[in-house]
């Protein structure tokens, strides 16, 4: 999967309906070329949590197609979009794409904020999230590799341990088509070389094409890293929710357009 | 002050050349290691003695093409007898380096901290990672990404002291260390901010070191103050030393930097007489290499 098959394939969707929740008058002229295309937008003004849950509620109720939010850093936003949705939504799920230089493909951060990954259900929704949304962006197998510190799976680390549980029931297809596999540590998910000279057995086998942290701090981390210490091209949206939701890691028009390309192929 | 694993390198050049280090390799009989050790001996930055089946060690140096008489070699059946004489090599003060080979890092470990060893001076052993990366103008460490798997306050405070000992032996006089978090105020919401700025606030207290905050995110690290900041940061866009809240936080970031980014790699277990050294299978030859050495430059220092 490459960005640039995403967006060509994002050329061919239907215009649908978006709402627009705390744009800056540049996001708004960005998203007025999409008006032009056809889309449906209603800006949202007022104070920011009323309008992500109006915007919510009207996704819920199938009045709305995709939602565009900002006006606030990624990580409160989420916390926001967590609480306006219903619990049958809960825990929404982010995911971030890279395209970097030293990656042959588009590499997804996956994860799910307000969510307890000592919480097994949890877990469980995230990745289901995960592999569902890989399956409608045209990657039904794909390989999910789910990070820890090392490959045993080690009482004394306890991300190993549900990761193990999940990887488990990957093997026995609870997870459809996609290939889940842990604890893995970094090298393993992203090195076919380091998967070799560690002469390491995984579906993965160093090709991840996303790989999901197991805490938040590891989340932010590994994001904030690939952001700010050498070339790339992101894209981060929201999965899980009552529509999929476009939060570009950068404000520019190139990073939010491509998100909400994206966000359209999940419409 | 050292900025790059060259320069590491040729620290460690400089020391030899007045005195060579010697590792002692718990575990001799692994081809990755030997192959590493060769050449940092070749390179001229070590001695090594080999620990191990005499007999394996022997053949596996002839399947690589290297000389045995470039080394000392001893001969230990088990590996509770390996383990134990490694350590007591270091013990007594004929290493002054030790690096795992073919033997269980838990059972090294132990044997390490054992008290009849003498071997532990600081308060636990905690592992560092340097890392030259592409675009940042200095090394950066990255800790604890390879021993304690669920540090408590009181453990951060040693990573801490640990990880301000190495940075002072390449040369970094006042470490500027950051306490990674999600945002850079403590929120009741993600307890790991509340437990890095107390961290924070004790090392500075202790005098650790003159500049240390948290939390702080990667990004702010990184790249600049947040918009609006009300505070002032002696860290941001200079940081020498980065605390991760968890072994798994640290362990991907550092390996993060060196698949997607390049970096280049050196590692080192610290806490206690001499550096232990680490090395994986997946490392790149570099990184072994960079990795010894920085051992060396560690063990030239504490001299």
């Amino acid at each position: 999967m490459t960005f640039q098959e995403l967006q060509t394939r994002a050329q061919h969707i239907r215009p649908a309906r978006m709402d627009v929740v705390g744009a800056t008058p540049f996001e708004i002229s960005i998203i007025e070329k999409w008006e032009k295309r056809g889309w449906k937008v209603r800006y949202r003004e007022g104070e920011l949590e009323h309008c992500l849950q109006a915007a919510v509620d009207a996704a819920a109720c199938g009045e709305t197609d995709l939602l565009f939010c900002s006006g606030a850093d990624n990580l409160k936003l989420i916390r926001f979009l967590d609480r306006a949705v219903s619990r049958d939504y809960k825990p929404l799920t982010m995911l971030q794409g890279f395209e970097v230089p030293s990656y042959p493909k588009v590499l997804w951060v996956g994860f799910t904020p307000m969510a307890r990954y000592d919480s097994i259900p949890d877990a469980i929704k995230g990745v289901s999230v995960v592999a569902k949304s890989m399956a409608e962006l045209g990657e039904p197998e794909a390989r999910i590799a789910l990070l820890s510190c090392v490959e045993l799976i080690s009482p004394g680390v306890h991300s190993t341990i549900w990761e193990a549980t999940l990887a488990h029931m990957s093997q026995r297809g609870q997870f459809g088509k996609a290939r889940v596999d842990g604890p893995l540590a970094f090298d393993l998910a992203v090195s076919p070389q380091a998967v070799s000279n560690k002469g390491f057995k995984s579906e993965i086998h160093g090709q991840a094409d996303v790989v999901i942290p197991p805490d938040l701090n590891s989340f932010c981390t590994l994001t904030d890293e690939i952001h700010l210490t050498g070339p790339h091209t992101a894209v981060g949206i929201v999965v899980g929710g009552p529509c999929p939701i476009a939060l570009p890691p950068h404000r520019d028009e190139r990073h939010m357009t491509l998100s909400l390309q994206v966000a359209s192929l999940l419409v | 002050m050292l900025k790059s694993a060259k320069m590491v390198m040729e620290r460690a050049r400089e020391l030899a050349a007045k005195r060579r280090p010697v590792v002692a390799i718990a575990g001799a009989e692994d081809d990755d290691v030997l192959r590493a050790v060769s050449e940092a001996v070749r390179a001229g930055i070590v001695g090594a003695t080999l620990v191990g089946q005499e007999v394996r060690i022997h053949a596996l140096l002839e399947e690589l093409g290297e000389d045995r008489n470039s080394f000392e070699i001893v001969n230990a059946e088990n590996p509770k007898a390996v383990i134990a004489l490694s350590v007591e090599l270091c013990s007594s003060g004929r290493a002054q380096i030790l690096m795992k080979g073919k033997v269980s890092t838990p059972d090294l470990m132990k044997a390490v901290l054992s008290p009849r060893a003498g071997l532990k001076v600081g308060k636990l052993l905690s592992h560092c990672a340097v890392l030259e990366a592409t675009g940042y103008h200095k090394l950066l460490s990255i800790t604890d990404g390879g021993v304690l798997s669920n540090p408590d306050f009181n453990d951060k405070l040693a990573i801490v002291e640990n990880a301000v000992h190495v940075s002072r032996v390449i040369g970094v006089a006042e470490p500027k260390v950051g306490l990674l978090g999600v945002m850079n105020e403590p929120d009741p919401d993600f307890p790991s901010t509340i437990e890095a700025a107390a961290v924070a606030r004790s090392c500075y207290v202790k005098g650790m070191t003159k500049y240390i905050e948290g939390p702080l995110t990667m990004g702010t690290i990184f790249r600049q103050m947040p918009e609006g900041a009300t505070w002032k940061s002696d860290v941001v866009g200079d940081a020498d030393i980065l605390v991760a809240h968890s072994i798994e936080e640290a362990n991907i970031a550092v390996k993060a930097l060196i698949n997607l980014r390049g970096a280049i790699f050196m590692g080192v277990i610290t806490g206690a007489k001499v550096p232990l050294s680490l090395v994986s299978r997946a490392d790149p030859p570099e990184n072994k290499l960079a990795s010894l050495a920085l051992a060396a430059v560690i063990s030239g220092a504490s001299k």
